[in-house]
């Protein structure tokens, strides 16, 4: 019952998103998507100090509205059932009507998106590391 | 290990711990990359920043629209029930 619920939920909150940005009610989902296509992270640093202190709560929950504004749709939503509400990648694949391949990769490009824009704003450049190793599939990491 | 494999493998790893104990390449791999260290930690303080937030109010409007929304979808599942 409660999947359900949710699945009422989130299809009208789409629905009215989608709407007022004048796009097509067309379905939020796609055919298999894969890790490769991921990003790579590219500011890497340590955050400077717990954000609490750092900056006023409103300043820091702002920035964390506008870095979760900025994600797609389909990954906003993946990551706000799963690691805010959450809800398990089966619930949450229950929920959007998504394979759970495709909730686990938009998980992750919803994760590192998020990382790299709060890294950008919360990170220490002083303790900036360059992303040492790209990969082309299939390489050795050493 | 190829990216793709690392990158499935963060997934797991930073929804839970002890997938790193499964994945000895990966386990391997993060104990001597410190930029990949600082991912998964970056990832994780990303995550807890977001479910200590303060939930969202929602707007009357919406309220009673969802409300609406929900009352025709249940009528339309269950149109004998009287609610």
């Amino acid at each position: 019952m409660a999947t359900w619920v949710l699945r009422i939920a989130t299809n009208f909150a789409i629905k009215v998103l989608r709407k007022k940005r004048g796009l097509p009610m067309t379905s939020l989902d796609s055919a298999e998507e894969s890790f490769a296509d991921v990003p790579h992270p590219l500011y890497i640093a340590e955050w400077r100090e717990p954000p609490e202190s750092q900056m006023e709560r409103a300043e820091l929950r702002e920035l964390l509205d506008r870095a979760l504004a900025e994600l797609d749709d389909k990954y906003r939503i993946v990551f706000v059932l799963r690691d805010i509400e959450g809800l398990s990648t089966e619930e949450t694949a229950d929920t959007l009507g998504l394979t759970i391949s495709n909730v686990k990769v938009r998980l992750l490009r919803a994760r590192m998106q998020l990382r790299e824009k709060l890294t950008l704003e919360l990170g220490d450049d002083a303790t900036r590391v360059e992303p040492d190793h790209r990969h082309e599939s299939p390489t050795p990491v050493h | 290990m190829t990216c793709e494999d690392m990158l499935k493998a963060l997934n797991e790893v930073i929804d839970d711990q002890s997938a790193l104990a499964l994945c000895t390449e990966f386990a391997d791999h993060l104990a001597g990359c410190n930029p990949c260290q600082l991912v998964v930690d970056n990832i994780r303080k990303t995550i807890q920043l977001y479910k200590a937030g303060e939930p969202y109010p929602m707007p009357e409007a919406f309220q009673d629209r969802f409300r609406a929304a929900l009352k025709a979808r249940w009528k339309q599942k269950f149109p004998d029930a009287t609610v």
